[in-house]
């Protein structure tokens, strides 16, 4: 392990941050750039530090370390949300920097944990860092989903606690890396709570039903977060536990798995054919990714697994693009599906992100959404699951129908006039959201079988 | 030898030109540079023809064998015809009846010609389903957009839901081949195969079969066609039924028929049989049309019915048959619905029942229709007769049976000659007393479509020489 | 080289494609034409006689296979095309006459494609160029037939012919198909010498193919009721078309592939069809009243008469008496044409109002009438005696019977229209008179050509009783209508058998082929339906799905309680599945 870790950048970035507030209250300034400037540049040099020292963890890919990756994705959409965040709005307390950097770096620990309880403390961290994000603007809805999300969140955490008691009754043990077979019921029984637990920030159906109401309560860029950079962390959890933890624990894992992701999937898609608020379809179509992610997840062996991590990468990446191109014009009163061809005298640019977004997430190519689900479908085949490919090729459908449908309301009038001012602000979020698009299309260099 | 990504590098510069002339305000007109950048390309393609085409292969993703790779198979010729000049021939009608939105409608345009080309020459499968799925989108679009007001909604849906099911499978048989032979690479598939097995190589056959049945289409997976027709404006409609349909009967001979000639051959007489239900079916169908353009999108079912048998009897003279019968077809259907296009533009309806003894009133209207009907019929010296007739030879020489199919040419001679009797003969009825004929440049997109029909049509060897597969 | 025969009229339908409504004066570019092709026609005839030339051309090979086009030059070949080329340039003149005032270009240019298919047909050396060649001729027919198409029945009797040849036409293209995959050669010379090695099956099917092929052609009796309806075309078009030459191409068909019809034992089929139909044709004939109606009956006959020649395998006879029945049949029809022309009216009845005994035009009808009744000395009655030459004594008999009644019918005709009132004198010129009276010498002096045609076919000439006997009946049946139509006789009881029986074949018939139409078409309408259906089931599984996804919105009440209850529900879901598993 290296000394200069991109987690302890971060922590030493709070205490950083946390003095440096100090010294703005003291000097009463009511500057908050300082903070805001701090933070991004807390966010550039872990990410740097990612990028050259991030070794931890067994070689996990063919070309990088496994963590390298996933730390080195999270933290470049921490750096795009937190920039898009900073264009929106600079009004807001400085307490929303402290979470920001919390919880990614509850994240990043989940990814690098090797032990249930700093695994629970990393997602607990995450979990708290959110409420606050979620209360982000204040206003009552906000509020209302962050109660939402607490209320639901303390469950789930009790149930997971409860799960890893159980595993350790089971085992002996809380630390990952050794090999266990136990059957013996507690174990099982715990094990399966833990899933429950895990599920619940992955947006696993049924435990995802506060999901579509908090992303529609917050903030776009705290809902991007939430979906992308919080959902990424709950399903490498379930892959920390699952295949590096517990591999082959038990026959039923795989099965549950399986079944799960399947209701997942047909659930949120079904749902999302219905809705009409653009927000709230892209909230379930953010949870069918999940269950998709999690069919890879669900296999246990290295094709699957290695799959969902590509996976989550592309859809954690399409999916804080199109909620943050969607922030843009929710800000402009374009909240149904019917309106959506006002989008273009909002933002041009804003509007061709969110197209190529959709179409990565509906796995068209030639972006990392197709890979995606290239991958995915490559370890179902190899694994020999025809039929579940089969059934997952019509719900596919299912999902480009409402994709398409919202592609289609997005249709371009013609003498549109762009009232919108071109503010700077404007500016940075489009820039934010073309280096998120390229993204989905460069992103194909960390594809591997 | 010309570099064969010239064809790809051409369209790319019309497109960059399109946006670069919405982006800047040019204001050159769109058309003209759709117009010069595919000519341009037609006439590479035609050297390429005669100097032969030098591979192209840069690999993208090395971990997923994703490349871009270009390289003639033996099918790919007769195709890229179609593909480069098709477009060109239907442009007119896009100028005509596209008033608004204009730039982007030439950049789907555009975006589709490069696709559509880059599809018949990819040997990397990876890069064909790239280039297939924006083929695709563009359609759906298209459709979607400049369709007809009432009904674009559905059908656009329509097309996209069962054409993506088919892609889907497509992309299921080409990753089921990644996994037995670790390559996307279509010729190290095809050397490889043998070490697919049996059961898997089922799987791939019905993949991709579901995959032609939706895209050519045979029944029961084809009411996503009339739909799509109907809807979709006249040069959509041309590029449609003449180059998308062809997509499916360019896969099918590429993976199911010529890769797996014996899953085919063991499938021979089911496939058979689908194609003459659907060669019967169509043409019952098309019969009971009132809707002129309806009328000629069942009766390409029925084309693409033949060419099914075509293809399903794992014959040379079959498959020789079958492309020359999608080569054909193209054009000839293209003719059909362009005038079908005009039809409505000069009588403001396309049902046959309400217009009649148009002959009177345009007279070089009614010479270019009869021409086209006569030429979907198979009259000889035009392009249809020759692919009919290897097909019906192959047909024959498997499977006796097949010539069946034969009572659904006799239909259709009787329902277009029926449109023809209902659209131009009789009296002039009086709604129709100040209709004026096609202009010029309408006769010269029409001329130009018969040129190919014809030479085709008499020297069917033009086609057949460009195809390279044997069984 | 044999092609030149056919170029010049594949120049002239280009010609006056390309130059179109510029010239006026299209007739003389396709007079030009066809002067031309006659020409070459018979410079070829007279220099390879008895020799045989092939022209031939690759069309396209298929892994190996060759699909050869060839033309082939035999006396027999040569000596239709010189007869084809020669027809149609009478017709092509009298169009001068008769096609004044309507769409030059038009007409010209499909007469010309017309003539330049039929060449073509004639020279077809295989089977893929005759069958080309053969549905170019229908396509032309229907065209030409449907050239008035303001004429709601024209475009309907150009649609109905071209339908009803069409299905000969498919059967033709099997037998082709098999033929090819039996034999591997499209040449008719090998194919024909392959057919012993064949299996009877095999020959059985074909043959059987291409008869039906001859008889929707040739308007033989399932498919014969096309032939009457396309006489809605003008007339110089029936003169070509409907009588002398294209209908003649089944017959000609027939006669090519007479070693496939005997091999298959065909023979007494064709018999008995071709019997079945002169029969219908002669009640028809009798029975009608338009002349030019009158005359395709006739047509229909004479080509039975062929067919019958053929069904006794005397293909010499049955060459001979096309041959003549061109001369002649054109020769009527070009009458009728100038009759029609002048008075504007089609029925026999209204004509003899117009006083026409006497006038030019008697001695070309009754040179025409009496060869159709077979009587001497006209060339017709040759062709009578060749056409009997295999007879056994039923046929014989039989053809008395048919001698009698078509004289009966023809003279009907004839005294009809030429009636006792007289004095009606008639213009002619150039146009109209020049090919009716070649045509008269023609049919009058030709029989002499019967003693030298044995060398174009094997023909036998050989009078014996039944010759007289044939003519004894025409001269009887001649006789009668003269009393029954001249002198207005009694006709009841002709007009009560000869009336019953038309309705059945004419009316009863018809209908039934209207209702097969309209059986397809409402099969059609059924299928249709059907398939909206299945289309329309697709989008019902899509709506369901849909109002499925709307039913399960409630699921999602908003309240965090339920929330939290799905969660419990699914952790003891789960339990339960792991405790299962266990």
């Amino acid at each position: 392990m290296s000394v200069l870790n991109s987690e302890y950048v971060l922590i030493a970035g709070v205490l950083l941050l946390i003095v440096l507030d100090i010294f703005r209250n003291r000097l009463n300034s009511g500057r908050k750039d300082i903070i805001q400037y701090a933070t991004l540049a807390i966010l550039v040099l872990a990410f740097a530090v990612e990028i050259m020292f991030g070794d931890f963890d067994i070689p996990f890919f063919s070309t990088m370390q496994y963590s390298q990756f996933v730390n080195g994705f999270i933290l470049f959409l921490a750096i795009a949300i937190y920039s898009f965040l900073l264009a929106d709005s600079r009004k807001h307390s400085t307490f929303i920097e402290f979470l920001f950097i919390l919880a990614v770096l509850g994240a990043m620990l989940v990814v690098i944990s090797s032990n249930f309880i700093s695994l629970l403390i990393a997602i607990e961290m995450i979990s708290l860092a959110s409420y606050g994000l979620v209360f982000f603007q204040k206003s009552n809805a906000n509020l209302e989903g962050a109660m939402k999300y607490v209320s639901i969140s303390f469950l789930s955490m009790v149930i997971l606690i409860f799960g890893i008691s159980l595993v350790y009754g089971g085992t002996g043990t809380l630390s990952f890396g050794a090999t266990y077979t136990v059957n013996y019921l507690p174990f099982i029984a715990g094990l399966s709570l833990v899933m429950v637990g895990l599920a619940f920030k992955s947006t696993i159906v049924p435990f995802h039903m506060w999901a579509p109401d908090v992303y529609e309560a917050s903030n776009g860029a705290v809902t991007a977060f939430l979906s992308s950079i919080s959902k990424a962390a709950g399903l490498i959890a379930m892959v920390r536990v699952f295949f590096f933890a517990f591999p082959a624990s038990s026959a039923f894992v795989s099965d549950m798995f399986i079944i799960l992701a399947i209701a997942t999937i047909f659930f949120a898609t079904f749902l999302a054919t219905v809705q009409e608020r653009i927000k709230r379809l892209l909230a379930y179509s953010s949870i069918a990714q999940a269950g998709f992610a999690f069919i890879g997840i669900a296999l246990l062996n290295y094709s699957g697994v290695s799959a969902a991590i590509f996976y989550i990468f592309s859809f954690a990446v399409a999916d804080a693009l199109v909620f943050l191109a969607y922030k843009v014009f929710e800000d402009a009163k374009i909240v149904y599906k019917k309106d959506a061809s006002k989008m273009w005298a909002v933002s041009k640019v804003g509007v061709v992100c969110l197209f190529i977004g959709v179409l990565s997430l509906t796995g068209f190519p030639p972006t990392i959404g197709f890979f995606g689900k290239l991958l995915i479908f490559s370890a179902l085949l190899s694994n020999g699951y025809v039929y579940l490919v089969v059934s997952l090729f019509v719900i596919l459908l299912f999902s480009t129908f409402f994709y398409f449908a919202l592609l289609r309301d997005m249709n371009p009038m013609e003498n549109y006039k762009s009232n919108a001012k071109r503010t700077t602000s404007i500016r940075i979020k489009e820039a934010i959201l073309i280096a998120l698009t390229l993204a989905l299309f460069f992103g194909v260099v960390f594809v591997t079988f | 030898m010309i570099q064969i990504l010239g064809l790809l590098v051409l369209p790319l510069i019309g497109v960059v030109a399109l946006l670069v002339n919405r982006l800047m305000c040019l204001g050159a007109r769109d058309e003209n540079i759709v117009l010069y950048t595919a000519l341009a390309t037609t006439a590479l393609l035609f050297i390429g023809m005669f100097v032969g085409f030098q591979p192209f292969s840069v690999m993208l993703v090395p971990q997923v064998d994703f490349a871009f790779s270009f390289q003639l198979n033996g099918l790919s010729l007769p195709f890229m015809l179609l593909a480069t000049v098709l477009p060109i021939l239907g442009l007119w009608s896009a100028v005509k009846e596209i008033k608004e939105k204009r730039n982007l409608f030439y950049l789907l345009y555009m975006l589709s010609y490069l696709s559509l080309i880059a599809v018949f020459m990819s040997s990397n499968l990876i890069s064909l389903f790239v280039f297939w799925e924006i083929v695709l989108v563009a359609f759906f679009f298209i459709i979607a957009f400049w369709g007809e007001e009432e009904r674009r909604g559905r059908a656009s849906m329509k097309f996209l839901i069962f054409t993506q099911f088919g892609s889907l499978t497509m992309l299921g048989a080409f990753i089921l081949m990644f996994v037995y032979t670790g390559s996307f690479n279509l010729f190290t598939i095809q050397s490889l195969i043998s070490q697919v097995p049996q059961t898997i190589s089922y799987v791939i056959f019905i993949f991709i079969l579901i995959a032609a049945i939706i895209k050519m289409p045979i029944f029961p997976l084809h009411s996503w066609l009339p739909d799509a027709h109907v809807t979709a404006p006249t040069t959509g409609s041309v590029l449609l039924a003449g180059v998308l349909l062809k997509l499916g009967g360019y896969i099918f001979l590429l993976f199911g028929v010529t890769l797996l000639p014996n899953i085919a051959h063991n499938l021979m007489v089911p496939l058979i049989l689908l194609g003459v239900f659907t060669v019967i079916y169509s043409t019952l169908v098309a019969s009971a049309q009132k809707d002129l353009k309806r009328l000629v999108a069942y009766s390409s079912i029925f084309y693409m019915g033949l060419v099914f048998i075509g293809s399903a009897t794992v014959s040379n003279a079959g498959i020789n048959g079958a492309v020359l019968l999608m080569v054909s077809h193209g054009f000839i259907v293209g003719m059909l619905f362009v005038l079908a296009g005009l039809l409505k533009e000069k009588t403001g309806t396309r049902d046959i029942t309400k217009v009649g003894g148009l002959a009177e009133k345009m007279p070089t209207y009614a010479m270019f229709f009869v021409f086209a009907v006569l030429a979907t019929l198979g009259v000889p010296g035009l392009s249809n007769f020759p692919g009919e007739l290897l097909v019906f030879l192959g047909a024959y020489s498997v499977y006796a049976i097949a010539l069946v199919s034969l009572v659904g040419v006799l239909i259709a001679t009787n329902y277009y000659l029926y449109a023809v009797k209902a659209v131009l003969f009789g009296a002039l009825k009086k709604t129709a007393q100040k209709f004026s004929d096609i202009s010029t440049m309408d006769a010269v997109q029409l001329g130009a479509f018969s040129v190919f029909i014809i030479s085709i049509g008499i020297l069917p060897s033009l086609i057949t020489n460009l195809v390279g597969v044997t069984i | 080289m044999l092609d030149l025969i056919l170029l010049p009229m594949l120049a002239a339908f280009l010609l006056i494609v390309v130059i179109g409504e510029k010239l006026a004066r299209s007739y003389a570019i396709a007079i030009a034409g066809c002067a031309i092709s006659l020409g070459m026609a018979t410079y070829l005839f007279v220099a390879n006689f008895n020799s045989t030339t092939v022209d031939s051309f690759n069309w396209m090979s298929i892994s190996g296979s060759n699909f050869l086009l060839s033309l082939t030059g035999t006396n027999l070949s040569l000596g239709f095309s010189v007869l084809v080329s020669f027809i149609s340039l009478m017709v092509l003149v009298f169009s001068v006459f008769y096609m004044r005032g309507e769409p030059q270009v038009r007409y010209y240019s499909q007469m010309s494609i017309f003539i330049f298919s039929m060449l073509g047909l004639v020279l077809s050396g295989s089977t893929l160029l005759f069958y080309i060649f053969w549905e170019l001729v229908g396509v032309s027919s229907y065209l030409l037939i449907g050239f008035w198409y303001k004429k709601e029945t024209a475009a309907a009797a150009g649609k109905k012919a071209l339908i009803m040849t069409r299905i000969g036409d498919m059967a033709f293209l099997a037998a082709i198909i098999v033929l090819f995959l039996s034999t591997g050669t499209f040449s008719i010379s090998s194919t024909i010498q392959a057919i012993p090695y064949l299996p009877s099956s095999i020959v059985l099917l074909t043959g059987a193919l291409i008869l039906i092929a001859a008889m929707s052609k040739s308007a033989q009796f399932p498919f014969y009721t096309w032939l009457p309806d396309a006489m809605e075309g003008p007339t110089p078009v029936s003169a070509l078309l409907h009588s002398a030459t294209m209908v003649a191409a089944g017959a000609y068909l027939l006669v090519v592939t007479v070693p496939l019809m005997s091999a298959a034992g065909l023979g007494p089929v064709i018999i008995s069809i071709a019997m079945i139909t002169a029969f219908i044709a002669i009640m028809l004939a009798l029975h009608e009243k338009q002349i030019k109606r009158i005359l395709a009956y006739s047509t229909i006959e004479s080509l039975a008469f062929m067919f019958i020649a053929v069904g006794t395998l005397n293909a010499g006879g049955a060459m001979f008496y096309l041959f003549s029945h061109a001369v002649f049949k054109s020769l009527l029809f070009l009458v009728s044409g100038v009759l029609t022309t002048l008075f504007g009216v089609y029925d026999i009845y209204l004509l003899r109002a117009r006083k026409l005994t006497g006038s030019w035009l008697m001695w070309p009808a009754f040179i025409g009438l009496a060869s159709l009744a077979g009587l001497p000395p006209f060339m017709s009655m040759f062709a009578h005696v060749a056409l009997a030459a295999n007879f056994n004594l039923y046929e014989n008999l039989a053809f008395l019977g048919i001698d009698f009644f078509t004289a009966l019918f023809s003279f009907r005709l004839f005294f009809v229209v030429f009636n006792k009132g007289r004095g009606a004198r008639l213009e002619s010129e150039m146009a109209d008179a020049f090919p009716i009276i070649l045509l008269s010498a023609i049919a009058v002096a030709g029989g002499a050509l019967a003693f030298y045609f044995n060398s174009i076919i094997q023909t036998t000439l050989s009078f014996g009783p039944f010759s007289l006997l044939s003519v004894v009946a025409s001269v009887a049946g001649a006789y009668i209508a003269y009393a029954l139509f001249y002198q207005n006789r009694s006709t009841s009881i002709l007009k009560y058998f000869v009336g019953a029986a038309s309705r059945l074949a004419e009316h009863g018939y018809d209908s039934i082929i209207k209702a097969v139409g309209d059986a397809v078409v409402r099969l059609g309408v059924m299928v249709s339906e059907l398939d909206d259906r299945l289309s329309r089931a697709f989008e019902l599984g899509a709506d369901y799905s849909l109002a499925l996804s709307a039913d399960s919105r409630p699921i999602q009440t908003g309240s965090a309680n339920s929330y939290i209850i799905a969660i419990i529900i699914g952790m003891i879901a789960v339990m339960a599945v792991a405790a299962a598993f266990v």
